[in-house]
């Protein structure tokens, strides 16, 4: 009861944040924190997602969001996972996916339910990788992927609706001072 | 002459499809999208969701449900995807225009390349043969052009032999004339030393003594027609060959007065003006006698002469008071043999003239008949050099 008490005032809150927040429409991608971890540095990784009311259209009709999070680094392995927003057209309700790629192949990890589509998002915009302590620079991205509206039997390219199709930023490690750029 | 007139045909035609598709193509993709749009948009049931939805809370049917299920989601995708599809379409329309105008490009590089080029290369090959140049014309197509392209070859061959043939025959007219008048002129003053020459002939034969005042005047008769001859043998000498040029300062006025002053007796001259210009002082003085002789001969009885100095040249106005030059005769005067006196040899303005240009000067000449202003007015003009100027 008090955990949808809080949700639902969370999510009002973000409603009106984003109603009256400036042209949010450009996706950029920030790293929000950086704490040692036994291997290395874990990083949490913040996108902006640059949300609109034609993509919210489009998650709404049951088409999934898709985005495939990657974090290169030299040195360390990297990390390839694919995000999937989905939306329960039933429930009314929103939960996103991770399918991880790589050395985690087929591994898949689903994330709580949501009824709102901007406490989805701040989850959904937020994942978090371990670098390497001989990592010298990583290069972390976003891509976009292309959709699936199944019920129509065909693709659909949301970078028109989006705006872009990837999104990038190199982190330089600077090793001398044991720290990160 | 008009912009569009000027511009060439592949510009036109691209300039047309550029218009067309402004004009037509965009406002076009704009209407259509926005009645796709329209059309799409009133497909959709507004009380579907919510019948599916109601009847989806009352089933227990689980068959049901996905099938309800299935149409709500396919619904709302198709709800959600018409921005997607009305996008799409304008995308393709703008493509269509794209490729439309991509086409009028190709269409006019292709015009530029089979038919403006050629033409263009035509009408400057045409404008060289105009002008006694030879230019390569190469049937470079087929068709009308081509045939246009071995016309005007054939035309250009067929006007080489005609120029030739024209030559040849000028030459042969040129040859003719100075024979004709050569044998004429020669003939007159051969005509009365023969005639002398007879007479002393027959008083020889006779036994008759000549008497020495007859003698005399026989001799002196002989002896003027022999100057004649030898006037004239000069004459075409001075034509025929290019004059001996030692450039220096010559002041005009002095010059002129010199040769005044030879003719003071026939013809009285008044001068204006003074300057200094570039020439030869023999061929100068040799080109005002002409002048002065050919208006004694023409009648005249006076000579104005004004020296009009300007920045660069010395112009020299003589004038005479003789019965001037008919206007349609004017172009023919400088043509060797051509006279319109009696007694002319048709080699004096024409050596005028081969004296003035080797001085890298120019002559011309202007002639009024009207009775109360009539005479010939020829024109010198040579390069000033002034006082200060070393000579060339």
């Amino acid at each position: 009861m008090v955990e949808q008490l809080r949700s639902g005032f969370l999510g009002l809150f973000l409603v009106l944040g984003q109603w009256l927040s400036p042209g949010t429409h450009y996706a950029d991608i920030s790293v929000s924190s950086v704490s040692k971890s036994a291997t290395g540095y874990l990083l949490q990784c913040d996108m902006q997602i640059g949300w609109n009311q034609e993509l919210e259209a489009l998650v709404n009709a049951g088409i999934p969001l898709r985005f495939r999070m990657g974090a290169y680094c030299s040195g360390c392995d990297s990390l390839v996972f694919v995000r999937t927003l989905y939306f329960d057209v039933v429930k009314t309700t929103y939960y996103f996916e991770d399918n991880y790629l790589g050395r985690l192949r087929d591994s898949t990890a689903r994330s709580d339910t949501y009824p709102q589509v901007l406490l989805a998002l701040r989850d959904f915009t937020r994942w978090q990788f371990v670098l390497c302590r001989r990592a010298e620079s990583c290069r972390i991205e976003v891509e976009l992927l292309p959709s699936r509206a199944t019920r129509l039997n065909r693709t659909v390219d949301m970078t028109a609706v989006w705006g872009q199709r990837k999104i990038a930023k190199v982190l330089v490690v600077n090793t001398g001072n044991g720290g990160e750029q | 002459m008009k912009l569009w007139q000027r511009l060439e045909l592949e510009w036109k035609i691209f300039l047309f499809g550029c218009a067309v598709f402004l004009a037509f193509g965009y406002p076009m993709q704009r209407v259509f999208v926005n009645r796709i749009s329209s059309v799409l948009t009133q497909s959709i049931d507004p009380d579907l969701e919510r019948l599916l939805r109601s009847r989806l809370d009352q089933t227990t049917d689980p068959e049901e449900k996905r099938a309800l299920v299935a149409s709500l989601e396919r619904n709302r995708q198709w709800q959600a995807l018409i921005p997607t599809i009305v996008r799409e379409q304008r995308q393709s329309i703008l493509a269509f225009g794209g490729i439309l105008l991509l086409s009028l490009a190709v269409v006019s590089a292709w015009t530029l390349k089979r038919m403006t080029r050629p033409l263009r290369e035509l009408a400057e090959a045409v404008d060289m043969i105009g002008k006694g140049r030879k230019p390569t014309i190469t049937v470079s197509t087929g068709g009308a052009l081509g045939v246009l392209q071995n016309t005007v070859d054939n035309l250009q061959t067929e006007l080489d032999e005609l120029r030739e043939r024209i030559r040849m025959q000028g030459m042969e007219k040129a040859w003719q004339d100075i024979a004709r008048v050569m044998a004429h002129e020669i003939k007159n003053p051969l005509t009365p030393i023969r005639l002398t020459l007879d007479r002393l002939e027959e008083k020889a034969a006779l036994g008759e003594e000549v008497p020495a005042a007859s003698l005399g005047k026989a001799l002196t008769r002989i002896n003027a027609q022999t100057d004649v001859l030898e006037r004239l043998v000069n004459q075409f000498r001075s034509f025929s060959r290019e004059p001996e040029v030692r450039t220096g300062k010559v002041a005009v006025h002095r010059s002129i007065d010199a040769v005044a002053t030879d003719m003071s007796q026939a013809l009285d001259t008044s001068i204006s003006g003074e300057a200094t210009i570039a020439a030869d002082p023999y061929l100068l003085s040799q080109v005002f006698l002409n002048v002065w002789k050919n208006a004694l001969e023409a009648g005249a009885t006076k000579i104005d002469v004004q020296i009009e100095p300007n920045e660069r040249d010395v112009r020299i106005r003589i004038r005479d008071n003789g019965p001037g030059i008919a206007p349609e005769d004017i172009d023919r005067i400088w043509l060797p043999y051509v006279s319109f006196k009696k007694s002319g040899t048709g080699l004096g303005l024409p050596v005028v003239k081969k004296m003035v240009e080797t001085m890298n000067g120019s002559v011309a000449l202007r002639s009024s008949q009207d009775t109360a202003d009539h005479g010939a007015i020829v024109i010198l003009t040579f390069r000033r050099k002034d006082q200060g100027d070393t000579a060339a």
